[in-house]
């Protein structure tokens, strides 16, 4: 997105504001008719969807460089678990050699009690 | 004559560790710390969701129509849907920030190197006691020696768990290094973007917004006649405060994420220069990182309450 891009954006955020501000100014004037605050309603659900809509825009614009700016960390984390998942590795070989100790240690005490 | 000189292999082994204790905890301290700071993104685009939806709702009660009213709600409901989503993916990104931190707090922790020893002096342990039972079973002539084999777990442990040490100081000093290109350009990236005029834009419209749509319900409340509960006002207060606090935590995640990339700075140079202690720099670095990293949290906490 360009800067006269955004520029034209946040000028179309505070026109937006600006008219729903002085929409409700209108519509809420005591001295208005039912209809005339009917049609000003209608008005104001317009320019309600058109915020929301460009609110939604510019959230996404950011969440989308969010996204971008994180994608080169996945790799290198991905690098690092590994590393760990390596390092973990002969501490799981050794329990399993410790408890195959015990059990023979066991097998061995158990035999002892019957002899 | 080969028994001597595997010790005296495995001596030197562990006499060139790379990193200090002192380092070590300081990446742990780092990662740490960050893990804060890197959910920044993710708060803020939650927060201002509820913003939008809490000041929607105001909206839709100043409406005097019922269809209209229906109508706003509707769409209110389905913005926050969508704004959902997105927070979502604001949050795919933190984890993936977040990951590596881990994944760096993982690998500098006391376990990569402390559950070798034990399991090294618990097979000692083990050999004993099988050699005990073999001697009461009375299977040989001759009874067979106990006590040596605990003795040499007790040392095989130590000395493993020096040479995992070096290894995970070797792995955590390559990490770094080969990760701290990544780290600041991410690092810079997320300033750009909490420092951009859409940032900017989206806090701004929230802030005015909140007021003009509350002031909106009063004036239509005003009209009808009716009065309004002061939980309203109460309500309006907090929204009103929680808008105006997100400039502050934004600023203060880019202070604290530019003290993140210092200090992820501070301790690839040292690591790469062969320091064997904390430097003045990275220690002052950490430092700042963790009361910024404090402030963050709190406005963090402030503005989710």
């Amino acid at each position: 997105m360009t800067d006269m891009d955004n520029d034209a954006r946040q000028r179309t955020l505070e026109e937006i504001r600006e008219a729903i501000r002085a929409n409700d100014d209108l519509r809420l004037d005591p001295s208005l008719s039912e209809d005339g605050r009917e049609d000003l309603e209608k008005t104001a659900l317009i320019l309600r969807d058109m915020e929301r809509e460009l609110v939604s825009e510019v959230s996404g614009n950011i969440v989308g460089r969010l996204e971008a700016a994180a994608a080169p960390l996945k790799e290198i984390a991905a690098g690092v678990r590994g590393k760990v998942t390596a390092m973990n590795e002969p501490a799981k070989v050794l329990e399993h050699v410790k408890d195959l100790m015990s059990l023979i240690a066991g097998i061995m005490k158990e035999a002892g009690r019957w002899r | 004559m080969r028994t001597n000189i595997v010790l005296i292999a495995l001596c030197a082994a562990v006499a060139c560790s790379p990193l200090s204790k002192a380092q070590l905890g300081a990446v742990q301290e780092l990662a740490l710390k960050s893990d804060t700071v890197s959910r920044s993104p993710e708060v803020l685009f939650r927060e201002m969701s509820r913003i939008r939806l809490e000041r929607g709702l105001f909206y839709a009660a100043s409406l005097s129509s019922g269809d209209a009213r229906c109508a706003e709600l509707t769409a209110v409901a389905v913005a926050a849907a969508d704004d959902g989503i997105l927070v979502g993916k604001a949050k795919g990104y933190v984890d993936v920030f977040n990951s590596y931190l881990r994944a760096l707090r993982s690998i500098s922790s006391d376990q990569r190197w402390k559950g070798v020893g034990t399991q090294v002096r618990g097979i000692g342990l083990r050999v004993d006691s099988i050699l005990y039972r073999h001697n009461s079973l009375g299977f040989g002539e001759e009874d067979l020696p106990v006590g040596y084999a605990r003795l040499a777990g007790r040392v095989m442990g130590y000395v493993s768990e020096e040479v995992m040490q070096t290894v995970q100081g070797v792995a955590v000093r390559n990490t770094v290094i080969a990760g701290d290109t990544l780290v600041s350009a991410s690092c810079d990236s997320l300033i750009a973007i909490l420092r951009s005029g859409e940032m900017n834009e989206l806090i701004e419209h929230e802030r005015e917004s909140v007021k003009d749509n509350y002031s909106a319900y009063l004036s239509a409340m005003e009209l009808a006649g009716q009065p309004v509960p002061v939980e309203y006002d109460r309500r309006y207060v907090e929204l009103l405060m929680k808008a105006d606090n997100l400039p502050d935590i934004r600023n203060r995640c880019v202070s604290a994420l530019r003290s993140l990339k210092k200090a992820h700075s501070a301790l690839a140079e040292d690591f790469a220069a062969g320091e064997e202690d904390i430097s003045g720099d990275l220690y002052e670095e950490l430092v700042r990182l963790n009361r910024l990293a404090y402030q963050v949290a709190s406005g963090l906490d402030d503005l989710i309450q």
